[in-house]
C-alpha cells in the first residue's frame, strides 16, 4: 500500500466533517499517517461538499487528483454521481440511496433514484447502495445518516482503521442518548454490509 | 476528548486542524496576547485559543475588525509581549495601515501577523496572494510547505520575529488552514509578557522628521533579514541533478507527490522553501550551483519566481526559469496541475488514469450553498421580494429597488426566488454602494442589506455618511446575534466575549438613533405580515422624505437557536403536511423555497417535508394560505421559538 484515497462526499450539513475526522484518528490508532482536506465557510451551508482522506505511511499532498479515488463515500446520492470524477472504474463506491434536492424552483429536474442507481452501476463495478437515511430515520435518528454509511464503509477499510477505536470515537460524538444512536446507525451500517454484501 | 484536553497536553500523537496546529505552535511559542475577527480560512486559530486562554494564561479576543485586532497585538507586541492577530487574506487589506508603520517601527517582543489566503475562493470574494505584502511592507513571509509543519514553523516564526525586532506574516491557505493532519505535540511555554511600558516616541511617534529615519534603520533590517533568513532550518535543499524545481508553501507537497509518481524523485534537484519573502539568498545560490534549468512552481502569483530571477540577473548566472509560463495563474495547486507543469518542463508524457465516466447524466443538479431551514433571512427575503414586486407591479419594473449586499450567509439571497444581491463587493459596502447609487440613480431606492456582526465590523461609518450626506437609502440590518457564515462567534452585539466573559451588548437600535437616523424600526422576520407593512413603511418614507431609514430585523440563527434547545433537553420539532388540505399552491417551496419542502413526487405537486431537514420555525405554516401544514407534535410553539430570540 502506497497511499489510500478516499473521497468523502454529501450535503453541507450531513456531518461529513465528523465522518472524516473519524476516520483521520482511527487511521493514525492502526498506526498510519492520514490526513483530511475540508472546506468551510460558503460551501457548508447546504452546499456540495467533498472532504478528501487519505491514508498511508507518509502521506504528501491534501487533495485527491481526478482518477485516484480507491473509495467514495457519498451520505447522498447525486453527490455520489457527481464526484465519479474522481473515481476510476474499479473504484469502490459507498452510497445514501436518497437524494436530496436543492430549494431551486424551476432549476432543478427530479429524476427516480432507481435511474441514479442505474447509471452509476454502469460505471462502478463495486458499488455499495445503502438506505442509510432510512435506516436512521427508524431509528429516530435522521441526523445520523452519516454514521451508517461509515458503519458500512468500515468493514471495507477495516486494513487502514482501527476498528476498535472507531466504535468508542462512534461513541463519543454527540451526548447522551445522541451518542447511543449514533452508535446503533454505525452498527446498523456494519449489519447491513456483512448481512447484504458479504463484507464482515 | 475535546479540544480543550488535546491542547493541553503535554505530549503525544494527536490530530489536528491545520488551524489547531497553528493555534498550538503560537502556544509552544509563549504567545500571550492573540486577537481576530473570524474570517474562513482563517476563523479557528483564535477560536482554539480562546478554548484554552484561561488555562495557559493568555489573553484571546475577537475584536470589532481587522484593523482594530492588528493594532491590540501589533502595540503588545511594542510593549514586550508576545503577540498574534489572525485574519482572512482580504482582512489584511483592512489592517494594511498599521501593517505598513509596524515595519518602520519594528517591535519590542515576538509579532505574527497570519494571513490565511484561500486560492480557489472556497469562501472570499478573491484570491489575492498576501505574499505582496511582505515586499510591499518589508516584513518577510513564512508559508508552511505541509499542514504538518504548522506547528513548528510558527514556533520559528516567533523566533524570528523576536530576534529581528520585527513582524512576520505567517501566510497559510485552506489547504493549510482546514487539513486535518496527525500532529506531534511538544511542550507548552509560559506566556512571554513583559508587562511594563517602557516609552520610546522616537521609534513609536511616526511624525515626518522620525518617520524618514526608521525608513532607512528598516532597510538596514531588511538587508539583515534577507541574511538571517536562510538560517530557517524547514528552508532545505533535497536531492541532486541539473534540474532544479523550486517550491514554496503548500506547492511543495504537491510537486513531491507529483515526483513520486512520475518516478523522478531521485533524478531531480528540490528546493523547499517556507520563506517565500524574501527568498533565502544564501541558500538558493547554492541551489542554482550546476543546475540547467528551473522550474518555479507555486500558486497565485509569481513572487517566488520575480526575485529568483532578479537574483540570477543580478548575480550574472544565465540559466532557463521557467514557472508562471507552465503552471498557470488562477486557483490552488493540484497534483495534476503539478504533474503536467513538471511533465511540459521535462518534455516527458504522462497519462492520467482512465475515469469512471468521461460525461455525467443531464439530471445532476447544481447544489449551491443555500439558507437553512429555519433561516430567519429566508422570511425577510420572502417578504421583501413580495413587497418589491408590489411596487414594481405599480410603477414598473425599472424602479425595482438596487439591493446592494454585503459579506455573509445573506449573499445567499443572491439566488432563485429571493434574487435580492445586485452588488457584494466587501465588508461594509453594502451601506457604501448605497450612498453612491443614492446620489447617482434617482429612480430607484438603495436598499443596503448588512449582518450584525458586518455592521459593526465596517457599516457605522458608511450610515454615518449617510446622515451626513442626507442620502435617502434604506439599511436592512439583519440581527441574528452572532457571526453566523464562520461558525458563530460573538461579536460587540451579543454580550459576551471570546474568553466566555459577560460584557455589555451594544444597543443596536440607540446606536443608529444616535447616528441621527429618524426612521429605525425593529421587526421580528417571523411575524410576516407584521414585517411586509414595515417594508412597505419604509420604502415610502425613503422616497417621500429622501432620507435615510433603517429596519432591524432580530431573530437569532436557527443554527443557534437548534444547539440551544438540545442542549436544554429539547427534541427537535418538525412540521409537518397535511396532505387533505394540500392543494399543491407551491407557495411554501416555490416562492418561500425552504430546503425542508419539496414537491411531493413529480406527479404530485402537493408539499412534503423531510425530518432529516426540518428545524420547526414554522414561518411556512403562517404563509400557507391553505392551513395545511401543521406541527408533527402537540408543542406550544411559543416555547419552541423562545429558543429562537
Amino acid at each position: 500500500m502506497d497511499v489510500v484515497n478516499i473521497v468523502v462526499t454529501g450535503v453541507g450539513g450531513q456531518g461529513l466533517l465528523t465522518l472524516a475526522r473519524l476516520l483521520v484518528e482511527s487511521a493514525l490508532a492502526k498506526g498510519y499517517d492520514a490526513l483530511a482536506a475540508e472546506t468551510h465557510g460558503m460551501s457548508q451551508r447546504g452546499g456540495s461538499v467533498i472532504v478528501h482522506v487519505r491514508i498511508g505511511k507518509e502521506v504528501l499532498a491534501p487533495t485527491i487528483p481526478p482518477g485516484f479515488a480507491d473509495y467514495i463515500l457519498s451520505t447522498e446520492l447525486m453527490e455520489a454521481v457527481r464526484n465519479c470524477i474522481y473515481a476510476r472504474k474499479d473504484t469502490i463506491v459507498v452510497v445514501n440511496t436518497k437524494i436530496i434536492y436543492p430549494a431551486l424552483p424551476g432549476i432543478v429536474e427530479h429524476v427516480s433514484e432507481d435511474e441514479v442507481l442505474k447509471w452509476l452501476k454502469q460505471h462502478i463495478e463495486r458499488l455499495y447502495p445503502i438506505p442509510a437515511s432510512s435506516i436512521a430515520e427508524s431509528l429516530g435518528a435522521p441526523q445520523s445518516t452519516n454514521m451508517v454509511i461509515l458503519g458500512a464503509a468500515s468493514a471495507l477499510l477495516k486494513d487502514y482503521i482501527d476498528l476498535g477505536y472507531l466504535e468508542k470515537a462512534v461513541l463519543k460524538v454527540g451526548r447522551g442518548r445522541l451518542a447511543e444512536l449514533n452508535l446503533r446507525a454505525y452498527l446498523q451500517g456494519r449489519e447491513i454490509m456483512c448481512r447484504e454484501y458479504g463484507v464482515c | 476528548m475535546g479540544l480543550r484536553d488535546t491542547l493541553n497536553m503535554s505530549s503525544g500523537k494527536v490530530v489536528l486542524l491545520g488551524n489547531e496546529a497553528i493555534a498550538r505552535g503560537a502556544i509552544e511559542a509563549g504567545v500571550a496576547l492573540a486577537t481576530a475577527y473570524p474570517g474562513t480560512p482563517s476563523t479557528e486559530i483564535v477560536e482554539a485559543l480562546a478554548e484554552v486562554a484561561r488555562d495557559v494564561g493568555i489573553y484571546v479576543e475577537w475584536s470589532v475588525n481587522e484593523k482594530v485586532a492588528f493594532e491590540i497585538a501589533y502595540s503588545a507586541a511594542t510593549a514586550g509581549t508576545r503577540s498574534l492577530v489572525a485574519m482572512k487574506h482580504v482582512g489584511l487589506n483592512v489592517a494594511a495601515d498599521p501593517l505598513m508603520s509596524s515595519a518602520y517601527t519594528g517591535v519590542e517582543e515576538g509579532f505574527v501577523i497570519v494571513s490565511a489566503d484561500d486560492p480557489s475562493m472556497w469562501s472570499s470574494q478573491n484570491e489575492q496572494d498576501n505574499r505582496i505584502y511582505g515586499l510591499h511592507a518589508y516584513i518577510p513571509v513564512f508559508e508552511p510547505n505541509h499542514p504538518k509543519e504548522a506547528k513548528s514553523l510558527v514556533k520559528e516564526a516567533f523566533e524570528f520575529s523576536a530576534r529581528m525586532k520585527h513582524p512576520v506574516i505567517f501566510r497559510s491557505t485552506t489547504r493549510i488552514s482546514h487539513t486535518r493532519v496527525v500532529v506531534e505535540l511538544e511542550s507548552i511555554r509560559s506566556p512571554i509578557r513583559r508587562g511594563t511600558y517602557v516609552k520610546n516616541p522616537k521609534r513609536y511617534v511616526l511624525v515626518p522628521a522620525h518617520a524618514r529615519e526608521l525608513r532607512v534603520e528598516m532597510l538596514k533590517r531588511w538587508e539583515m533579514i534577507s541574511r538571517e533568513i536562510s538560517k530557517v532550518p524547514l528552508n532545505r535543499i533535497e536531492g541532486e541533478g541539473r534540474v532544479l524545481i523550486v517550491a514554496p508553501g503548500i506547492s511543495y507537497a504537491y510537486v513531491k507527490e507529483a515526483l513520486r509518481i512520475l518516478r523522478l524523485e531521485d533524478k531531480i534537484k528540490l528546493l523547499k522553501l517556507a520563506t517565500p519573502v524574501p527568498i533565502p539568498r544564501d541558500m538558493v545560490l547554492k541551489a542554482v550551483e550546476d543546475v540547467e534549468k528551473i522550474l518555479v512552481v507555486e500558486e497565485l502569483e509569481p513572487v517566488v519566481e520575480q526575485q529568483l530571477k532578479n537574483l540570477l540577473f543580478d548575480e550574472g548566472i544565465r540559466v532557463v526559469v521557467r514557472g508562471k509560463d507552465l503552471v498557470g495563474y488562477p486557483y490552488e495547486m493540484t497534483v495534476d496541475r503539478a504533474l503536467k507543469a513538471i511533465a511540459k518542463f521535462l518534455n516527458m508524457s504522462f497519462s492520467m488514469p482512465e475515469p469512471a465516466a468521461t460525461q455525467l447524466p443531464k439530471y445532476v443538479f447544481p447544489r449551491p450553498p443555500q439558507l437553512c431551514p429555519g433561516c430567519p433571512y429566508r422570511p425577510l427575503f420572502y417578504v421583501l421580494r413580495k413587497q418589491v414586486d408590489i411596487l414594481t407591479s405599480k410603477k414598473g419594473r425599472e424602479r425595482e429597488p438596487i439591493f446592494c449586499g454585503d459579506i455573509g450567509c445573506y449573499t445567499l439571497g443572491i439566488n432563485p426566488p429571493f434574487r435580492v444581491q445586485d452588488t457584494c463587493i466587501c465588508m461594509g459596502a453594502s451601506i457604501g454602494f448605497a450612498n453612491g447609487f443614492a446620489r447617482v440613480v434617482h429612480d430607484r431606492i438603495p436598499i443596503a442589506i448588512i449582518g450584525d456582526s458586518t455592521f459593526y465590523h465596517a457599516g457605522i461609518p458608511p450610515l454615518i455618511n449617510a446622515v451626513y450626506n442626507n442620502n435617502p437609502l434604506l439599511v436592512i440590518i439583519l440581527d441574528n446575534k452572532t457571526t453566523a457564515m464562520t461558525g458563530h462567534q460573538p461579536h460587540p452585539g451579543v454580550g459576551i466575549t471570546a474568553m466566555g466573559e459577560q460584557t455589555k451588548a451594544i444597543d443596536l437600535e440607540a446606536l443608529v438613533k444616535a447616528l441621527g437616523i429618524e426612521w429605525v424600526k425593529v421587526i421580528d422576520p417571523f411575524r410576516v405580515k407584521e414585517a411586509e407593512k414595515t417594508i412597505a413603511e419604509a420604502l415610502e418614507y425613503v422616497e417621500r422624505e429622501r432620507k435615510p431609514a433603517v429596519i432591524i430585523s432580530r431573530r437569532l440563527c436557527a443554527l443557534v437557536a437548534l444547539r440551544r434547545a438540545l442542549k436544554a433537553g429539547y427534541e427537535r420539532v418538525t412540521y409537518r403536511v397535511s396532505e387533505d388540505k394540500c392543494r399543491g399552491c407551491s407557495v411554501c417551496y416555490s416562492l418561500f423555497a425552504c430546503p425542508a419542502i419539496r414537491q411531493k413526487s413529480l406527479e404530485d405537486r402537493r408539499a412534503y417535508i423531510d425530518p432529516e431537514l426540518c428545524t420547526g420555525c414554522g414561518v411556512c405554516a403562517d404563509i400557507c394560505p391553505f392551513n395545511a401544514i401543521v406541527l408533527s407534535k402537540q408543542i406550544d410553539r411559543d416555547e419552541w421559538l423562545k429558543f429562537w430570540s
